[in-house]
């Protein structure tokens, strides 16, 4: 009995999803848990895992067709097993239809081919380094097919390069593609640079959005990361930022400017009663915002903890819905990126977010004596149909201090 | 060095706030509220006090892991000691040091120590850098019977005599090292006498008869003060309550401490006091009422004091760190 | 403009580091066994005095005076303790344990009580202290005045810990160390005391924390503590010859570490060889192979090699100390190793 694989629910609000490309071609060894295809949804992109071991033996739904939850887009089975679609009611394809619906069984072929778990276990284990290992990944290079320089010899990167020049240069090439952005061609306008265009131009059409900016003392902000980092990195292993300073402060002093921590949503603004912190992660094809759930409860170990994992995930492409939702307050770090100041737009249905451009030291009068200071640019865009420029003022005043301090 | 009324008052307020304070502590330890280990100081009020009124905050104090009274006699304030015990960040070490490492250096007072015999070598030091300075401080030692064994106390003392250190050490002989008698654990039979060894002056007092503590320590600390060198000075006295709060005090009987609650150092100097009508009645009521109340305030201060944060335990390990 | 610099040994360097900085700051004070070696004492005429059982703070006491050079009795807690007392209370002492195999006698001071205080008293104080002491082995002076022993020291939290491994670099530590505010170990191997070497005359400050890279390569990276420095500088000269380009990176400060200097310098040569005079379980070596293992694990193309002493006490018989002791050659087949 052949294993379906359906189009996966990945948030609440998901209701239809892209087949993106199947990475793994009709006929091919499939193995549990490992990568089968890559889907699209208005908000992020996600790799379905194959639920089972075996054979793909039937593609249903061809790339680029978009299709309801639950929808099935392909068939998992033994080798040489017949691969009949299921009757009952299947939900329809939402647009194109599946170009693949006609496609042929698993090839007789397939049946000589030894079953792909054995397959997988009785390779030879490869004896290489790490850096070879990554570097052979990076390059899209089987580590496998790689020569060492002497028999029984651990590779090292310089055996990979030395393969990498005499290969033909196909693999890496494929690899560079996705990430270079090659001149004169013409790049689908879809996929998550689709969703970030949409909703950034829905929000500024829809919303009064007024920027305050000012520049602040962050004297205090940088004492304390340079007194917490080391013993914080040394505790925990995980590296103290800037913005995990920034989320706990801000996410502790919006409990006392509820309104900028707001919602509008169904004709009803809404005063949340946590602070859901937005966190801007700048990705190679676009701009996502996953939340740090409670932020205003949380210690900053836990802060640092889910942020690090959230930019890594949303570097993996792996975020989950749930994990980008619901936010409140949103806070955008563009100083590792040296900009000084910028006015960013807010993430909609939220009322506000924050900018942060890099620290800079700098010449400051105080008390009519000549000091040198970090300071730091703040500015706060928010929605003038719901808050007004002095509550947004006093915002950035309170901020400030708190990062002096 | 007559005591006058004011410091007849100050005398019996500081040894009453000891006693009231280390009576509360031993009630919030017992109903859980205080955790760690805490050792108390009530019995041997005198012993500090009478010491430390010849001090200023300029002088310096080195203490024992019984430290809460050297702390009160030197003026650390009771609030920030209550809170340190509850482990707050309002506490005077913000909840980093607790009962046994309990300090402030703002009042020269150098930390209670975990470490028996830890601070003899600190007090030479601090003397030390009094002598350099030309500061006209002087450092005070307060170590147990127990200490007075340690090797530590001894090349502290001979350090101090030859390099003629502004010190007194004040060996608090409370007759038990934990739970082991001094009899035992002392081959000499008057730890002063040890004095000698190091050419130094070593006297032996009454450490509940505050009169008498203060009028040796007089003497010392002007010693120390001219530039003349240390001196050693031992108070016999006894501790109300066990070696730490939980000790079930089974090396000594009730008899022996009722004896010694007889000549209670309080009760003994309002009497003397009130006898030299340096005190009156009502002083000495009105003195009970407010060490109580400072003592509550001080709980309250505790519990209104906010809890670190787990991640502060990462901080002032050092000055700076890159 | 341009800065004098003349040819000192390290001996001399640590003397005008001291001598520079007493004469700088007032509060600044050494103290030890033999320091000033009673020179000066009323009715001792030896003028010429030990200066230190090796000479190193020759001359001090007849510049500054006895109140600032101050000879202690043989009881190290006693004055460790005092020295830590006083930093804590005001002054900068130097305080000099001869040999660091005596912390046996002493470490109550500087663990529970140097190194604690700021932290237990909830960074309400400082304690500026600098121990100096001398470490290392090829004197025949056989196991308990012989170890490293920096290792242990660099574990505890609260302390700082340096070791120079050239004049100039001694001489600029000294100083950093001093106006330091924290407690400083600075471990002096006593080997090095007649090297010589180029040092700037006038003020000269190094960063505590501040790895330098004595020799630049990009075919392994060699990481070596105070004299072992030389060590793997020699072993480097001679792999040249074979065509294999060798860094050599020296911490100089053990706590703080300067992580990004070792694991750039890693992430260039893609392998790792420790070179470490002092025993080997839980010791320099082991947490530098820690640090690299989990920080450039996917930068690594060979397993990290330690060349350290073996895990015994120093011992006496020129034959077996020289076996103890690191050589360039153990380092260079190390470093072949790992090709």
């Amino acid at each position: 009995m052949p294993t379906e694989v359906r189009m996966p629910k990945l948030g609440m609000a998901m209701k239809k999803g892209k087949v993106k490309s199947w990475l793994v071609a009709e006929g091919g060894p499939v193995e549990k848990g490992a990568p089968l295809l890559e889907i699209m949804t208005d908000k992020i992109n996600a790799v379905v895992e194959a639920p089972a071991s075996g054979v793909l033996g039937k593609v249903l739904a061809a790339a680029n067709s978009e299709l309801p939850v639950g929808a099935l887009l392909g068939l998992i089975g033994e080798p040489g097993e017949a691969m009949n679609v299921p009757e009952g009611p299947t939900p329809a394809a939402a647009s194109e239809t599946s170009a693949a619906s006609a496609a042929p069984v698993a090839s007789p072929a397939a049946k000589e081919t030894a079953p792909v778990g054995t397959a997988a276990g009785s390779q030879p284990e490869v004896l290489a380094s790490p850096a070879a290992r990554r570097l052979a990944r990076d390059l899209g290079i089987e580590i496998s097919r790689v020569p060492p320089s002497a028999p029984g010899k651990r590779l090292t990167t310089d055996d990979v390069e030395a393969f990498a020049a005499s290969a033909p240069p196909s693999a890496a090439a494929a690899q560079q593609a996705l990430v270079e952005v090659p001149a004169g061609e013409a790049i689908p306008f879809e996929g998550i640079r689709r969703v970030v265009a949409e909703r950034l131009h829905e929000s500024l059409q829809t919303m009064a959005q007024v920027t305050v900016s000012r520049e602040a003392d962050v004297a205090g902000l940088v004492a304390r990361r340079g007194q917490l980092a080391p013993g914080f990195e040394a505790a925990t292993g995980l590296r103290l930022s800037y913005t995990d300073l920034l989320v706990d402060t801000v996410a502790r002093l919006l409990l006392e400017h509820r309104m900028l921590n707001s919602t509008l949503e169904d004709e009803c603004i809404r005063v949340a009663d946590a602070v859901h912190m937005g966190v801007a992660v700048a990705l190679e094809d676009g701009l996502i915002v996953p939340v740090i759930r409670d932020a205003h409860t949380k210690s900053l170990v836990e802060i640092a903890r889910d942020r690090t994992e959230l930019a890594a995930k949303a570097q993996a492409g792996g975020l989950g819905l749930d994990e980008i939702e619901g936010g409140t307050f949103t806070i955008s770090n563009l100083g590792a990126f040296g900009a000084d100041s910028f006015t960013p737009i807010v993430n909609p249905p939220q009322c506000a977010i924050l900018g942060v451009g890099r620290i800079v030291e700098k010449p400051v009068v105080v008390a009519g004596e000549v000091v040198v200071q970090p300071t730091m640019w703040l500015s706060l865009t928010f929605d003038h149909r719901l808050v007004d420029g002095a509550p947004a003022a006093r915002f950035l005043q309170a901020l400030s201090a708190r990062l002096a301090g | 060095m007559e005591i006058t009324r004011d410091r007849a008052v100050w005398i019996y307020e500081r040894m009453a706030l000891i006693r009231v304070f280390e009576e509360r502590v031993a009630q919030l330890f017992a109903d859980g509220r205080i955790a760690g280990f805490v050792h108390l100081y009530a019995g041997e009020e005198a012993v500090a006090v009478g010491i430390c009124t010849h001090l200023n905050d300029g002088d310096f104090i080195t203490s024992t892991h019984r430290g809460h009274g050297h702390c009160i006699a030197k003026g650390v304030d009771p609030g920030e000691m209550m809170a340190e015990l509850f482990g707050r960040l309002g506490g005077s070490c913000k909840g980093k040091g607790g009962s046994m490492h309990i300090a402030d250096v703002s009042k020269g007072m150098l930390g209670a120590n975990g470490i028996v015999g830890g601070g003899p070598p600190l007090a030479a030091g601090a003397a030390l850098t009094a002598k350099v300075q030309g500061s006209g401080a002087v450092a005070v030692c307060f170590f147990g019977d127990g200490a007075a064994e340690q090797g530590t106390t001894h090349e502290a003392m001979n350090l101090a005599a030859i390099w003629k250190l502004p010190v007194v050490f004040v060996c608090e002989n409370n007759q038990f090292a934990e739970s082991t008698p001094v009899s035992y654990h002392c081959a000499a039979t008057s730890i002063a006498d040890r004095a000698a060894s190091y050419n130094i002056p070593g006297v032996t007092v009454d450490g509940y008869d505050v009169v008498a503590v203060y009028e040796a320590a007089g003497e010392a600390i002007a010693r120390a003060r001219r530039g003349d060198g240390p001196s050693l000075l031992e108070a016999k006295t006894w501790r109300y309550f066990g070696h730490f709060e939980g000790d079930q005090i089974t090396y000594r009987t009730a008899e022996q401490s009722a004896a010694y609650r007889e000549h209670d150092p309080l009760t003994t100097f309002a009497r003397q006091a009130q006898d030299r009508e340096l005190l009156q009645k009502e002083d000495v009521d009105r003195i009970d009422a407010d060490v109580k109340k400072k003592v509550e305030d001080a709980i309250e201060f505790a519990e209104a004091s906010p809890q670190p944060a787990p991640e502060d335990a990462l901080t002032d390990v050092y000055v700076a760190y890159r | 403009m341009a800065v004098a610099v003349r040819t000192l040994s390290f001996r001399e360097a640590i003397n005008e580091a001291l001598s520079q900085e007493m004469e700088r700051d007032p509060s600044v004070l050494l103290m030890g066994e033999d320091v000033a070696g009673g020179a000066t004492v009323p009715g001792f005429d030896q003028e010429d005095a030990w200066g230190g059982v090796l000479g190193v703070t020759k001359g001090l006491v007849q510049k500054f005076g006895r109140d600032r050079v101050l000879d202690t009795p043989i009881s190290e807690s006693g004055y460790i303790g005092a020295a830590v007392g006083a930093a804590a209370t005001g002054l900068r002492p130097v305080a000099e344990l001869m040999f660091v195999d005596f912390f046996g006698v002493c470490m109550d001071q500087i663990f529970n009580q140097g190194a604690k205080l700021r932290y237990m008293f909830g960074g309400k104080a400082k304690v500026p202290v600098v121990i100096r002491t001398m470490i290392g082995a090829g004197f025949r002076a056989a196991g308990q005045h012989s170890g490293c022993h920096y290792s242990v020291f660099t574990h505890m939290p609260g302390l700082k810990t340096v070791v120079p491994s050239t004049p100039a670099d001694a001489k600029g530590l000294l100083a950093a160390a001093i106006r330091d505010d924290d407690p400083v170990l600075f471990f002096e191997h006593k080997l090095l005391y007649d090297v010589q070497g180029e040092v700037p005359a006038g003020e000269h400050l190094i960063e505590l924390g501040k790895a330098d890279i004595k020799r630049e390569g990009d075919r392994v990276t060699v990481v070596a503590i105070g004299r072992m420095v030389q060590m793997a500088l020699d072993a480097a000269e001679s792999l040249s010859s074979e065509g294999v380009s060798v860094e050599v990176v020296d911490p100089r400060t053990l706590s703080p570490l300067d992580e990004d200097t070792i694991l750039s310098s890693v992430r260039k040569t893609r392998r790792l060889v420790v070179v470490d005079e002092d025993n080997p379980r839980c010791s320099m070596a082991t947490d530098l192979v820690a640090l690299v293992a989990s920080r450039a694990f996917d930068d690594l193309d060979a397993p990290p090699q330690m060349v350290t002493a073996p895990h015994t006490p120093v011992p006496f018989s020129p034959i077996m100390e020289d076996f103890y002791v690191p050589t360039p050659e153990k380092v260079a087949e190390a470093v072949r190793a790992t090709l």
